[in-house]
């Protein structure tokens, strides 16, 4: 006789139970990790943050002056995501899956090169969108910043892609 | 009572609603067929599989939600939301269809449901593992995130608990070892993969970057993938086997020798190609013309390696070694009907704009070459063995009435295409529509097919087909009937009325004119010194 036919016929669901429950708690309880202001990803972090929150000017508040020429606050409006979180890395997708349109390039333009001021720095980020059935898909995007005056500031034209057509 | 508590109370209801009506459904079917066991549990455990997955991915998404890793922004209700609702619905079910049919086999063990649900399981949740096995591993020795460890541990939790519960209860259908085969599948391509990645992006283009050469070495994720690829399938293929080799194993052995062996002869005729357009074609400098030498020897060496493993599982000259051998065969025809065409095309046709260089030319010539090397040689493998047997066996008539009809189909559609443009422009349309790739296909996969079918026809009218006999009787009046009996075929009831008067001896001569004579009819047979006659009798 095999040993799993001891085990008492209320115990696989009550602890399974007790699982879901704990791993509920532990989510709820949680928010998402604090990164140093000051780092790259701290200033993805911001951003995003930002976007999130639909605080437009404090999302370009990170972004390069440089680099933002004349797109501003309403420009950034309309590429507005709904509902999104944001992880540091490569997801699942980030392996099999493809890189989503994070450069202007690809969308048939080309945005002037400007003179990098410092260091360079590319940050991986999957962007995990929620539908309003709850299914989600990932999108792996990454973010260039450059070290100018102590700060790293977003360039190029970062996720959700609005600088190709404000600049 | 608000509308807050109403919203959550009515979704309840109604899963609880579906649940009761599903699981007393099932119990008043089960005791309405008979329940014999054979099949009668197959929509039973479709329904635990539909519950097991969706239940086990929604534990992984509530784990995942719980340990997300770095999160820049986090919002865990959606999550939560989806999670907990899949899981609200599916493990009611998982758990009593998991009690209900662990006592069913029990009493029927040969039930072929748990074979198939194990496969189900084995093929979903050994492909998730091997997923984010290879994330998880590469993303401890790279830059980016390895945050799908929660999700690794409940995949591979509920492939260990499966793989308990087989051992517990093992399969015993037909085809019982379908779920080791089905892993071993997803181990060997998850090895092959990262080996040839391992070698090709990495090792070989490190090598060939040493050289001079163009490229630009990398290993992840191939070296993760090598890993967990080999330990899968040495978990599934290199362990003992508690099953006679059967036809889930066979076609295995097949499907994964024929298409080793084919990557193999892909990469070394790629390789082929780019020597000879570099040697006779007006290429560009060797490092740029071969870069691409690492991936292709890279997967060459792969599939050579899984091909000299598994074909030493086809040692024996029978229907399973013919499967491979007809397989390769059909695989390099099309190959050779469609380089052919090609090359037709690239010789005669004209005004072409892009392409159709030298080198264009030679690729097509050698990968032509090959091809026909490759079908020519297996398909005339039948030579090694019994004529007749190869002649009957079905792999071979399989292969030539199946690709003559293939063939012969792409030749009357290309012929149509044909016909077609030539109609149009005798009415006066006006285009610069190509006709030489039509004809080109209408000639080549014609002769091929007429090649194929014309041998099926040949071979088939050669093959002695039995004779169907129908039970007759056979009344002998004789003196001496000899062995006549044992002339007749078994299906002749044969009585014999001695003559006493000592006339009518049947000789063996004579017992072979009679049984001719009589021809599998019921008849009576008088026999005298003058020979015999034959009356017709009804059976």
């Amino acid at each position: 006789m095999s040993a799993g036919r001891h085990i008492p016929a209320w115990a696989i669901p009550t602890a399974l139970g007790v699982l879901v429950v704990g791993l509920v708690t532990i989510s709820l309880a949680r928010g998402p990790v604090e990164m140093d202001p000051d780092s790259p990803e701290g200033a993805v972090q911001q951003y995003l943050l930002a976007v999130d929150d639909r605080r437009w000017e404090d999302a370009l508040e990170v972004f390069h002056p440089q680099w933002r020429g004349s797109c501003t606050a309403d420009d950034l409006v309309g590429y507005h995501v709904d509902d999104f979180t944001a992880q540091l890395g490569q997801g699942d997708s980030g392996m099999f899956g493809s890189r989503g349109v994070d450069t202007f390039e690809q969308v048939g333009g080309e945005i002037e090169e400007q003179p990098l001021p410092g260091g360079t720095e590319f940050i991986d980020v999957t962007i995990t969108h929620t539908d309003a059935f709850g299914s989600t898909w990932d999108e792996w995007v990454q973010f260039e910043l450059v070290d100018d005056d102590d700060f790293w500031w977003i360039v190029g034209d970062p996720w959700p892609y609005f600088v190709w057509n404000c600049r | 009572m608000s509308f807050g508590l109403l919203s959550l109370l009515l979704p309840l209801v109604i899963v609880i609603g579906i649940i009761i009506v599903i699981v007393g459904a099932v119990r008043r079917g089960a005791q309405r067929s008979g329940d014999t066991g054979e099949g009668a549990d197959l929509v039973a455990y479709l329904v635990m599989a539909i519950a097991v997955g969706g239940g086990s991915f929604a534990l992984a998404e509530l784990f995942a939600t719980a340990f997300p890793g770095d999160q820049l922004v986090f919002d865990p209700t959606s999550n939560l939301a989806t999670s907990l609702s899949a899981l609200l619905v599916s493990t009611p079910f998982a758990i009593y269809f998991w009690r209900r049919q662990a006592s069913r086999r029990a009493s029927y063990p040969r039930s072929v449901g748990w074979t198939l649900y194990l496969t189900l399981i084995e093929l979903v949740f050994g492909v998730a593992v091997m997923v984010t096995g290879v994330l998880v591993l590469t993303g401890l020795f790279t830059d980016s995130s390895a945050a799908s460890w929660t999700r690794l541990v409940v995949y591979l939790a509920v492939l260990i608990v499966h793989e308990l519960a087989a051992r517990n209860s093992p399969p015993r259908s037909d085809g019982a070892e379908l779920p080791t085969v089905v892993g071993s599948g997803i181990g060997l391509v998850t090895l092959s993969i990262g080996l040839a990645g391992l070698l090709g992006d990495g090792v070989l283009s490190w090598a060939f970057e040493a050289l001079g050469g163009a490229t630009d070495p990398g290993y992840s994720p191939w070296a993760a993938m090598s890993v967990l690829g080999g330990l899968y399938w040495g978990y599934r293929w290199w362990t003992p086997w508690h099953t006679e080799s059967g036809l889930p194993r066979r076609i295995y052995v097949v499907l994964t020798t024929s298409f080793a062996l084919l990557t193999a002869f892909t990469g070394m005729a790629a390789i082929l190609a780019l020597s000879i357009t570099y040697v006779l074609g007006d290429t560009s400098p060797a490092g740029e013309h071969f870069r691409s030498v690492p991936v292709w020897l890279g997967s060459a060496i792969v599939g050579l390696f899984v091909w000299l493993i598994h074909r030493k599982d086809l040692d024996t000259r029978d229907d399973t070694l013919r499967a491979y051998e007809y397989f390769v065969a059909s695989i390099a025809s099309f190959s050779t009907v469609g380089w052919a065409v090609a090359l037709i095309v690239l010789a005669l046709q004209e005004g072409q704009i892009v392409g159709g260089d030298a080198d264009d030319v030679l690729t097509a010539a050698a990968v032509l070459v090959i091809s026909a090397s490759v079908w020519l040689w297996f398909a005339t493998r039948h030579n090694l063995g019994d004529p007749d047997e190869e002649r009957a066996a079905w792999p071979r008539r399989v292969h030539l009435l199946g690709m003559g009809v293939i063939l012969g189909l792409v030749g009357a559609g290309s012929l149509i295409t044909t016909l077609f443009i030539l109609i149009s422009r005798l009415l006066g349309e006006r285009g610069s529509t190509d006709l030489v790739t039509p004809i080109a296909l209408t000639v080549v996969a014609g002769t091929a097919a007429w090649y194929m079918l014309s041998n099926y026809l040949k071979e088939r009218a050669s093959m002695a087909s039995p004779e169907v006999i129908s039970p007759f009787e056979v009344t002998i009046v004789s003196s001496h009937p000899g062995g006549i009996s044992a002339k007749f075929p078994k299906q002749a009831t044969v009585r014999v009325l001695h003559r006493g008067d000592g006339a009518g001896v049947i000789t063996d001569d004579l017992a072979d004119q009679i049984v001719a004579a009589v021809g599998h009819q019921s008849s009576f047979v008088w026999v005298d010194d003058d020979g015999f006659r034959i009356a017709p009798a009804q059976s």
